[in-house]
């Protein structure tokens, strides 16, 4: 049997199934989002080349989708196990989408005209935008599908959208299904690959940087959307408090990171993703000053601590050695930073019109119920336990379930990507030696 | 020999220049004869007698403290023996909380030409002092030094300090001082020990610098424990406040009850109510003839245990009050005098165990602290502690506790919606302008045993509107005068620099719940320009139910 499970559609998971399939195995890429693309499909750019991220992501998207080896199943979570490596039965519940896949082109007609249309946060954009309960993720989506947000919808929590749902008005492929329910499916796989990636601490707990109660404190993730051409701004870095540009944005990095009190671990990206950042604030706005406060640099790697030497002499961003201990808001929605300079021994503050808390990307949110359904082990901070973590790092505690990208630990795109395809390998390799034993 | 040796008193007695000591002089070039139980120390005044010398006496084991001065209207400072007459009458009233024979201490009048009179008053009062017997208390002052800097760096951990210097951006001292609570760890760890002693004593131990801090360090432990080996301690108000703690922690106190004349407690039964030792307070800010606002600072704060027990009478419930209770022991605790600390608090378990109570409530932030905290944590004092917010927000919830306020939103959103649709429009409109705002400052204490959301929910029950300053919850700031150790221009500038946000938020008054903090609070608005007027939670409470 050469059939694989691959648990996560984000470039992790894209590229594991490529690999695989292009090996002539059948993979099954479950996602639990209605689209796949992951965390790579919200960043404006990628470090250390630049490059825009939806734009060398779209494509292998696409090829996943379009390749006649893999099944892409969205909107799906697997919710249960059974047998062994070399011949398991997962059991994958696929909810509703309440349209039909085959028959919607994904034109968003039904979008414009959904009654709840602009009242909902966009999760794409993190919440800086609205949709409406009908909507597509986004543009680039993988399928290209509307959905109907089942706990907004009027027609599905009342019963009852006016006379007639617009949608169905609106569409004129009948592709509106209320009808539709969860639907359980059955897979028989020889390995499983998990690729779940990571979610973003919401660091609202940490009160000394006010985020939550301070308009123009913003999450590194947020900023992304913010300076994204395709974002919610168009590419505007306006400012939430009141539109404006700010003249000067402060980076915080290690926000819940490096934290006995959160976590513990580096997330190994933000020193570069910050100085990323801030560079495309400052490719977007040459005038504007970027400030980086951080704890100290761990930008190993190729090419990374250059990046950072770029970034300082290139485009003039300042770095700062400390973490600030206090954030105060000013009448006019400008933020007082206080902060140790580490360099000088004493304490400062400068006004900032934008900050930003470079986040921990934390483990998923259901990898502690997905480890329980697959018989797996997590760690104490939810990262997939390895079976040895030298010597088999993409291994995990069962025999036949593999691991690749953040889930597995801290690390970039470029590594999740080399992971990936050393997991596909890995697999390619287990499950044929399983089939000469058989 | 079978004769019992007689008790020989030791007596301190502080002698005027200008005449008791000439006074004694006399008595001895005329060779009258006097016990020589006594010690006499000059001082300029008799209005000089700081009311810390006397209680440090007592302190140190006299079994008697004389204080002696000119004759009233002979003073030649013109009042001072008028200002030493008022001290000794409320030094008495303290002393005898503080478990001590108020007969222990006495007042004459001796001029210099009365050395006979000086001998016959030192001789009445040994007499005296012997009929009483041998005073139990001797207290030793010295905190002894247990463990090195250097051990205390491995015992608390804060060699885990990964130097990123949010502890020092979140001081509110390093603002205005050059002080760094990562710098004072870094120089403990590389074994710059002067340094470390000369700064622990600019610390507020507000522990904001713990609750930001990512490697976890317990930087105020840190301080706590080197402050035990630093010999001399600083401390404003002449180490007043630490004496009457170390005695209170050697003598048998009682009188607490007495306090409560006129209202309904009781000596065994559910609920404690944990006074604090704000009554002693009045005592000691009533001090030389300051009948100014200063002054009032000891008014309003002993009268807050008062006010709790009215508030609880008016909810039907009769509190049972300890007569015996003493000093928490926060200040010696924050001060690394924990031998003294340990006494009291021992006491103190003792006296709410024998009372059979079930549930304690303090209504100091500070008591509460160490009941819910300390106590459990050292002690294994296992019984439930509420702050009085707390229980307030019990009885609200329960209906025993209503303010009358009408149109008010007792029980959750929905209540008040249906209640002002049965009025017209003006009563409405007429309510929201009656609203009182205010702003309520959260202090040290309570905020790192998050302590937010009771007395605010108390507050706007009670008909206040809660108006929030730029520092409050989890981020408030420090009164700046934690266990009477920083007095000082730093202190007064983060003072002031809270009042001034109390104003920004155009709040008619400042709630807090702390003694300590409206004590400090309201002498930097005294000392100052400034006008602002500060209430504590429970005063602020009964004021609406009176």
């Amino acid at each position: 049997m050469k059939n694989v499970l691959v648990i996560g559609g984000g470039i992790a998971g894209i590229q594991a199934s490529l690999d695989l399939a292009d090996r002539g195995y059948t993979v099954y890429l479950v996602e639990k989002k209605p689209s796949i693309g992951g965390r790579m499909a919200q960043l404006d750019k990628t470090f250390p080349t630049n490059d825009c991220s939806i734009c060398i992501l779209a494509p292998k998207m696409l090829e996943c989708f379009d390749h006649p080896n893999i099944n892409v199943i969205t909107n799906a979570e697997v919710v249960g196990l059974e047998g062994e490596a070399g011949n398991f039965v997962v059991r994958v519940l696929k909810k509703p989408r309440y349209v039909d896949e085959q028959k919607c082109t994904g034109c968003g007609k039904c979008t414009e005209v959904c009654r709840r249309k602009g009242r909902l946060p966009d999760e794409f954009n993190v919440g800086l935008s609205k949709r409406g309960a009908i909507y597509i993720p986004f543009v680039q989506a993988v399928p290209r599908k509307a959905i109907i947000d089942e706990k907004a919808c009027l027609m599905l929590t009342k019963g009852k959208c006016g006379k007639q749902s617009k949608c169905v008005e609106a569409c004129d492929l009948n592709a509106i299904d209320f009808e539709q329910k969860p639907e359980e499916i059955s897979l028989n796989v020889a390995a499983i690959v998990v690729a779940t990636g990571f979610d973003l601490f919401d660091p609202s707990g940490l009160k000394e940087y006010g985020y939550g109660r301070y308009k123009n404190v913003i999450t590194a993730m947020e900023y992304e959307r913010l300076i994204c051409a395709g974002g919610p701004t168009g590419g505007h870095l306006d400012r939430p408090s009141d539109g404006k540009t700010p003249k000067n944005v402060v980076f915080i990095q290690c926000v819940g990171l490096r934290d006995e009190r959160y976590y513990e671990y580096c997330c190994s990206v933000c020193c570069l993703n910050s100085t990323k950042s801030a560079i495309l604030a400052k490719e977007h706005y040459p005038d504007i000053e970027t400030y980086i406060l951080y704890s100290e640099f761990r930008a190993v790697g190729k090419r990374s601590y250059e990046y950072i030497e770029r970034g300082e002499k290139e485009y003039g961003i300042t770095y700062i050695r400390g973490r600030p201990g206090e954030i105060i808001e000013k009448e006019d929605g400008n933020l007082i930073v206080w902060y140790e300079d580490m360099a000088e021994r004493k304490v400062k503050s400068l006004e900032a019109e934008l900050v930003v808390l470079c986040t921990a990307p934390v483990p998923s949110e259901g990898s502690k119920e997905l480890a329980r359904v697959l018989g797996i082990e997590v760690d104490k901070h939810g990262f997939f336990k390895c079976k040895d973590p030298v010597l088999a790092p993409i291994e995990t505690t069962r025999d036949g379930i593999f691991i690749c990208g953040y889930a597995q630990g801290p690390r970039d795109i470029p590594e999740s990507v080399a992971q990936a395809s050393a997991t596909a390998a890995k697999v390619a390799e287990i499950v044929e030696r399983l089939e000469v034993m058989a | 020999m079978g004769m019992e040796m007689e008790m020989e008193p030791e007596i301190l007695a502080f002698c005027c220049n200008w005449c008791s000591y000439a006074g004694a002089d006399l008595a001895g070039v005329s060779r009258f004869h006097y016990p020589p139980n006594v010690r006499i120390v000059r001082v300029m005044c008799s209005g000089r007698v700081d009311p810390a010398f006397v209680l440090k006496a007592f302190e140190l084991g006299f079994d008697g403290v004389m204080i002696t001065g000119c004759h009233i209207g002979d003073c030649h400072y013109v009042s001072g023996n008028e200002k030493a007459e008022k001290r000794f009458g409320m030094l008495r009233e303290l002393i005898e909380t503080l478990g001590i024979d108020p007969k222990r201490l006495r007042l004459e009048w001796v001029s210099a030409s009365e050395g006979e009179r000086f001998s016959r008053v030192v001789e009445e009062f040994v007499e005296e002092v012997k009929a009483i017997g041998k005073s139990e208390i001797r207290v030793d002052g010295k905190v002894k030094e247990t463990a090195s800097i250097e051990s205390l760096v491995y015992e608390t951990e804060v060699y885990e300090c990964s130097e990123c210097g949010k502890c020092t951006s979140i001081c509110q001292v390093s603002k205005f001082k050059d002080f760094s609570p990562r710098i004072v760890v870094g120089n403990a760890v590389f074994g710059f020990e002067e340094d470390v002693k000369n700064s622990v004593w600019d610390c507020l131990l507000c522990e904001k610098c713990r609750l930001v801090c990512p490697s976890n360090v317990n930087y105020t432990e840190f301080v706590r424990r080197v402050r035990k080996t630093v010999e001399k301690m600083h401390c404003a108000h002449g180490d007043l406040f630490f004496s009457s703690a170390r005695i209170m922690a050697n003598s048998k106190t009682n009188g607490r009850l007495r306090w409560f004349e006129g209202l309904d407690v009781a000596t065994k039964g559910d609920l404690l109510y944990f006074t604090g030792c704000f009554p002693l307070y009045r005592f000691l800010f009533k001090d030389a003839g300051l009948e100014n606002e200063f002054y009032s600072i000891g008014e309003s704060v002993s009268k807050i245990p008062l006010d709790a027990v009215f508030i609880m009478n008016k909810a039907g419930i009769k509190p049972v009050i300890l007569d015996n209770e003493k000093c928490c022991g926060h200040d010696l605790f924050v001060v690394g005098d924990e031998e003294n600390f340990e006494k009291l608090a021992r006491a103190n378990i003792n006296a709410i165990k024998e009372s059979e109570a079930e549930r304690v409530v303090c209504s100091c932030a500070e008591c509460y602290r160490m009941l819910k905290k300390e106590y459990s944590e050292l002690f294994n004092f296992d019984l439930e502690v509420l702050h009085i917010s707390e229980l307030f927000k019990e009885l609200i919830d329960e209906g025993k506790l209503d303010f009358g306020v009408v149109g008010l939103d007792v029980k959750g959103k929905g209540k008040g919606k249906d209640k002002s649709k049965n009025k017209s429009k003006q009563d409405k409109t007429n309510d929201e302008e009656e609203k009182t705002k205010i702003t309520y400052h959260d202090s040290c204490r309570l905020r790192n045993l998050s302590i937010f959301d009771a007395p605010r929910y108390v507050l706007s029950n009670a008909g206040f509107e809660v108006v929030e300053m730029k520092h409050s919850r989890e981020m408030s700031s420090c009164c700046a005068g934690n266990a009477w150790v920083n007095c000082g221009m730093v202190s007064k500038q983060i003072q002031l620099n809270l009042i001034g946000e109390a104003k920004e938020t155009q709040a008619e008054f400042l709630v807090t719940s702390c003694p300590k903090c409206q004590t400090h609070l309201k002498c930097a608005v005294f000392g100052s320009d400034v006008d602002a007027e500060i209430k504590d939670f429970v005063t602020a409470i009964a004021d609406v139910l009176r």
